[in-house]
């Protein structure tokens, strides 16, 4: 038998007062109000850990997921390096662009003046002791031509040819 | 944990490379024992670095573009001269600092060493430079010059220098200071 609309509004009636926060005053759904209050205060009781563990797994994974902690190292490394080496470009720009850093005195100039004088005369030294040690071999012949097997033969090619430059030159 | 440690080494090594391959100081020497084991202050000293290098490349660069080319590209220039000294007692210190630079793959370019005068110019190259020079001239008992150039310095004027001793030539510094008069 199915209950009439009556009976329907009072069943609907008594859950709406059980969901109420004050206690209803009819005394049988006060002892159902209180009943509902009790069980509500119960401890929830926790999940055996092997369920909790997978539980967590499952979350955490799909919404904690993150990079490995070397990673992030190595990209903040990265891009540190490609900072420094773009500051100093941009500094370096500047300083072609004809920005002069620091002014230059006078007595700058003159200590520039010395130091590249000290450096020119030091490199005048080396060059003229490197060049005599070199010329010192060079200016006396090796080989006499005594030593050599043809040298009478020799003489007498070179003597006359000898002769006429000197009297070339009494002539001039 | 071995993997954190490389990132770690990685983290260090990286910003580190990067401001070194910017800035090459492979050519710098420190000549500052040399004048220790002398024992006495150099009659002249100088020592600038790569700002007052850029300054002097500037302030020529109107008079002298060739020169203030040379200039630009010194970071570095150190020149000590004694003179009045018995030079003989740095001779273990300088020849320790030229085993030092052969080690370093500096390369002995000249070598003079006529009676009491000993000369060592070393050059530390590149492909396409010369990254460092470094001059250790005794003269005599009694003078002596050390002097360190680094920076990125054009090879046919440090040619132009060992060859002939002219690579300041026309260079009219006495023109320049003229300006600072007027």
């Amino acid at each position: 038998m199915n209950p009439s609309p009556d009976d329907r509004l009072v069943e609907l009636s008594a859950e709406h007062s059980l969901g109420a926060r004050q206690p209803p005053k009819h005394p049988e759904l006060h002892a159902d109000w209180h009943l509902k209050q009790e069980l509500g205060q119960l401890p929830t009781p926790d999940l055996p850990p092997a369920w909790r563990a997978r539980v967590l797994a499952q979350t955490t994974h799909k919404h904690r997921r993150r990079l490995p902690l070397h990673w992030l190292g190595l990209a903040a490394a990265l891009l540190l390096a490609l900072g420094l080496v773009w500051f100093q470009q941009l500094d370096r720009n500047s300083a072609e662009n004809g920005q002069i850093l620091i002014a230059i005195t006078e007595t700058d100039l003159q200590q520039l003046q010395l130091a590249l004088a000290a450096l020119d005369d030091s490199a005048r030294r080396t060059s003229r002791i490197a060049g005599r040690e070199l010329s010192a071999p060079f200016s006396s012949p090796l080989i006499q031509l005594d030593e050599l097997p043809l040298a009478p033969t020799l003489r007498r090619w070179t003597e006359p040819l000898k002769s006429t430059a000197s009297d070339r030159q009494n002539h001039s | 944990m071995k993997t954190i440690f490389t990132a770690l080494l990685l983290c260090l090594f990286l910003p580190f490379s990067a401001v070194m391959a910017q800035t090459d100081d492979s050519g710098r020497v420190d000549l500052a024992p040399l004048a220790g084991s002398l024992g006495v202050t150099p009659k002249v000293n100088i020592n600038f670095g790569p700002a007052m290098m850029a300054g002097f490349a500037e302030t020529l660069r109107q008079a002298n573009p060739e020169m203030a080319g040379v200039l630009g590209g010194v970071t570095g220039l150190r020149v000590m001269v004694f003179e009045g000294v018995d030079t003989r007692g740095a001779e273990p210190q300088v020849l320790g600092i030229i085993d030092q630079l052969a080690a370093r793959g500096w390369t002995p370019a000249v070598t003079v060493e006529d009676d009491d005068t000993r000369i060592n110019l070393l050059l530390l190259e590149s492909d396409t430079a010369v990254n460092g020079l470094v001059l250790l001239l005794r003269d005599g008992a009694d003078t002596a010059v050390f002097a360190n150039i680094h920076g990125t310095l054009d090879p046919i004027m440090i040619g132009r220098m060992i060859g002939s001793g002219q690579a300041m030539q026309g260079l009219d510094l006495e023109a320049l200071m003229g300006q600072f008069q007027n």
